[in-house]
């Protein structure tokens, strides 16, 4: 034999890759030694190194791995035919098949790769495709095993590795019990064993077990696991996680949750790693329990999550269940913290408080269905009225959403041109032409619920009943209406007669509050010809004015309570409302104009050296500016002394000219005219005497800038509270003087038997009352008995 | 109802307790007379033909003064005779009130004060004689 061809056969019986890597013979020392001798005589390691290793990867790719997932292939089609308990058995012995022999023939080739890896390291061999210079050979294999068995995936591939891990966890829950999965099935299908449901005789566990061992140590082995299960088996925890938080979650508010679920997690998914990761010979202690960390953490994370999610959902339970809830709610802003669901649960809320709305209009809707005469309704409901009795703003609240045409639903049902039913307007005697119509009363109607003949009828009824008085609500209406007319202050009112001849149907004409509102709407027409009539005399009689001036004429009668401030105008503003006065009062004889000085528009058209503004302001920012023109410099005192405005108001009011830059702060407290030779020229024109909201000055230039305030010019509600309990601090300093020394509940007594139409005051509000006149050193409490100080 | 505002310096009235016909008034004594800065308790008692007959007022807190006896009683024209139910508690008390610094001493209750009238200074020590001994 030639001596090459000898060498070549020495070669390849070392090496396979010319007889597709038969079975290995295994190699002692020595010969070894021969077979590195021969290939170092030749000069050949590179060659042949890299011809095995072309050779290997040619038959993972043609060979191990198409034969590997044709196991996949035969499963999926043969479990259409089966049942659900053998396409298990069948899986776990088909993967079981499958990863035998991939992993068999993975052994077979490993010597192969060794026996490169050692060429490699005797001489100095290039590898193709070889990563870093620190992997060896054999990392190199299973990276292209990875490779090359994910790049021949078949679809459905992992269906049997899930089907294979899923019966695998069932096995690990049932066997540490850690669920509540299946209590059903504990009593009724005893002879079946619950992890594999198989019957107790053929109980496939052991089989599934041990194949699953099997399983999971072979893809470890070959470093497969986390690419083919990786994903199955946080997937099956995360759903079993999700499973559980959602039965501890269920309709159970009134415990904390989160503690033990936290510690529920940790367990769990401590014990599910070990279980699957336990055969992993590789890693060291460190590596793994940092994995271990980062896993049960995701977890956490993940369990947060659900529950967080399943709170929310279960929100408008929770709150309704309050305070019993209060842990879910205590456990909930935990997890908020944790998780960034704080917009789903914005959105949740939003939702909850719709139902509740809609719960509510639904019970009006279905009650009135089960009962039209509505008694039902009215016992039903009563807590909610209750409530909304005791809520100051409900009414204005009704009153705005009634007359805003935005709120297509209540005003369309304002239109509806029906006489509006109140349980104070009712009649006794029923409407005899109907009698036929008539029904009695339910027989469960208590008979605290008197019989009426005719009930609310619809939803403005409803709404406007709650408050068992309809003056209430027009009163409220009057305030708004006040301000909506001031505010705009056209004198266009079209609208709201509109409204107002709606609500008179609905209320009646004679209702009083109605008439005032009447009154204010008509006072706006009034003062519209009032004002052309003087102005066209004024224009006939050829008096000059410095500017013209209109006025807002309200019978203060009728009108609710302005806020109060003062304020000194300008003398030739005041000239000019005098003679506005006069011309009034020549016209309407004995009545004369009281005028509201802060209260109206200005619109003004100031020059600067470079530039003329054109603003609307308020009076009181109109009068602040107009004495800079006069004189560039003011102190804060000075100028409040002059304009009467207290100083904190006055700072508030410069504070808009500075905004507009005409005005800066030159030194504390004195302000000055921003470019003190420009000669300011102010042009009024005064539209005076006509309260209305300051919010609604208009800026007519671009370089005009709004005014930050927005408030009403109504009193406020607190406000006029102060007032009325100052009028019963007049009388309590009248029963004091008189009867020396008086109880608190002796004063509250006679206070309710003398004032009781007037003021209303609840025997805390006046003990709080009296506590303030205390400490305003007004009053003496001693022995429990009030006594005014000795003077 | 104004009245018991305490809106007039030196005259209020409230009722005594729930019953509307027994109120207590107080009067201050006006400035510059020899009452000024003294107040007076009164009971003011309505009969039921209120307004058309006149109440019967008394002063509590001791009182001397020409026109007002040991027990209080008050001799005044218009709680008498010249009575009109155009009166309410508020002129009743400013009658008082007024009386206190011009006695009537042509008809004394208390002749001691109607001699001393004239001699404010002696006067006076009498009235606070009488008025500490109420206070006590």
């Amino acid at each position: 034999m030639d001596n090459e061809e000898v060498q070549w056969m020495i070669i390849t019986k070392a090496f396979g890759f010319t007889d597709k890597f038969p079975k290995v013979t295994p190699y002692s020392h020595e010969e070894w030694i021969s077979v590195i001798s021969v290939l170092q005589e030749v000069e050949l390691e590179e060659i042949i190194v890299n011809l095995t290793l072309d050779a290997i990867w040619n038959k993972l790719r043609k060979e191990i791995c198409p034969k590997f997932w044709s196991h996949f292939k035969s499963h999926s089609t043969k479990v259409k035919e089966a049942n659900e308990k053998e396409t298990i058995v069948d899986a776990v012995s088909n993967l079981v098949q499958a990863l035998k022999e991939l992993h068999l023939e993975i052994l077979n080739l490993i010597p192969y790769v060794e026996r490169c890896q050692k060429v490699c390291e005797v001489s100095n061999v290039v590898v193709e495709g070889k990563l870093g210079n620190d992997d060896n050979l054999l990392s190199l294999l299973k990276l292209h095993l990875q490779a090359t068995l994910y790049s021949q995936l078949p679809p459905l591939a992992f269906k049997l590795v899930k089907e294979v891990y899923s019966a695998a966890f069932k096995l690990f829950s049932h066997k540490k019990g850690h669920f509540h999965l299946d209590n059903v099935e504990n009593t009724e299908f005893q002879s079946i064993c619950r992890s594999c449901s198989f019957s107790n005789e053929d109980c496939q566990c052991s089989l599934i077990s041990q194949a699953f061992d099997v399983i999971n140590g072979i893809l470890q082995e070959l470093e497969l696991l986390e690419r083919m299960a990786g994903n199955i088996i946080e997937d099956l925890l995360l759903m079993a996680i999700e499973d559980h938080v959602a039965v501890i979650c269920k309709d159970s508010f009134d415990k904390h949750r989160i503690q033990s679920l936290e510690n529920w997690v940790e367990k769990v998914s401590t014990e599910w790693l070990e279980f699957i990761y336990s055969t992993n010979p590789g890693s060291s202690q460190d590596q793994k329990s940092s994995f271990k960390k980062g896993k049960i953490e995701m977890y956490k994370s993940a369990m947060y999550h659900k529950y967080t999610s399943t709170r929310i959902k279960q929100l408008f339970n929770i709150v309704i269940e309050y305070p019993d809830s209060q842990p879910a709610l205590e456990d909930l802003r935990e997890c908020l913290e944790k998780t960034d669901l704080r917009d789903t649960l914005v959105k949740s809320l939003k939702q909850a408080i719709k139902d509740i709305l809609h719960a509510y209009i639904s019970a009006i809707k279905g009650l009135r269905v089960l009962d039209p005469k509505g008694i039902l309704l009215e016992l039903v409901s009563e807590p909610i009225r209750q409530y909304l009795r005791g809520r100051s703003d409900f009414v204005r609240y009704i009153a705005i959403i009634l007359t805003d045409s935005s709120c297509s639903e209540l005003s369309d049902e304002l239109v509806v041109a029906a006489p509006l039913v109140l349980d104070d307007s009712y009649s006794e005697i029923e409407d005899m032409n109907n009698w036929e119509a008539w029904t009695p009363d339910p027989m469960h109607a208590q008979s605290s619920v008197k019989s009426k003949s005719q009930r609310t009828a619809d939803i403005i009824s409803m709404l406007v009943n709650i408050y068992g008085s309809k003056t209430i609500f027009i009163n409220e209406y009057g305030t708004i209406l006040a301000d909506r007319i001031l505010s705009q202050f056209s004198y266009d009112t079209e609208r709201e007669i509109m409204y107002l001849e709606h609500l008179k149907v609905r209320f009646g004409e004679s209702l009083s509050p109605l008439h005032k509102c009447e009154v204010m709407v008509k006072d706006v027409a009034d003062s519209k010809r009032i004002n052309a009539t003087i102005q066209s005399a004024e224009q006939n009689s050829h008096v000059r004015h410095k500017f013209p001036i209109s006025a807002m004429i309200l019978s203060s009668q009728f009108w609710p309570t302005f806020k109060e401030q003062s304020l000194q105008l300008p003398d030739e503003v005041l000239k000019e409302m005098e003679i506005y006065t006069e011309a009034y009062q020549s016209m309407k004889g004995n009545r004369t104009l009281n005028w509201k000085p802060h209260l109206g528009q200005v619109e003004l058209e100031i020059e600067l050296k470079n530039r003329t503004l054109h603003l609307v302001v308020t009076p009181t920012k109109a009068t602040i500016i107009h004495h800079f023109e006069k004189k560039p410099k003011w102190a804060l005192e000075d100028l409040s002394k002059v304009t009467l405005i207290p100083k904190g108001i006055l700072r508030q009011k410069i504070a808009f000219w500075q905004a507009q830059g005409l005005v800066q702060e030159a030194e504390q407290d004195v302000f000055a005219l921003v470019e003190d030779d420009d000669v300011l020229e102010s042009r009024n024109s005064y539209l005076g005497g006509a309260p209305y909201s300051s919010s609604q000055d208009v800026p007519l230039s671009a370089s005009a800038c709004l005014e930050d305030e927005a408030e009403s010019v109504m009193a406020s509600a607190q406000d006029q509270r102060q007032e009325e309990l100052q009028v019963l601090w007049s009388y309590i300093v009248g029963m004091l003087t008189n009867l020396e020394s008086v109880s608190l509940e002796r004063i509250h007594a006679m206070l309710k038997m003398f004032i009781q139409d007037t003021v209303e005051c609840s025997l805390e509000e006046l003990r709080a009352f009296l506590e303030m006149k205390m400490r305003q050193h007004q009053i003496i409490l001693s022995n429990g008995m009030y006594r005014l100080p000795k003077n | 109802m104004k009245l018991m505002m305490s809106k007039d310096e030196g005259i209020s009235a409230f009722p005594e307790s729930d019953n509307l016909f027994k109120w207590v008034g107080t009067i201050t004594g006006a400035n510059g007379t020899v009452y000024e800065k003294l107040s007076f308790k009164l009971s003011l008692e309505f009969p039921s033909s209120y307004p058309y007959s006149a109440p019967t007022v008394k002063f509590t807190t001791p009182c001397f003064h020409p026109n007002v006896d040991f027990k209080g009683n008050i001799c005044l024209d218009i709680l008498k005779e010249k009575w009109s139910a155009s009166y309410d508690i508020r002129a009743v008390l400013l009658s008082i009130q007024s009386l206190l610094g011009e006695p009537n001493n042509e008809s004394p209750l208390n002749v001691l004060a109607a001699e001393t009238w004239s001699n404010q200074t002696v006067f006076k020590k009498h009235l606070m004689a009488h008025y500490e001994k109420g206070k006590n």
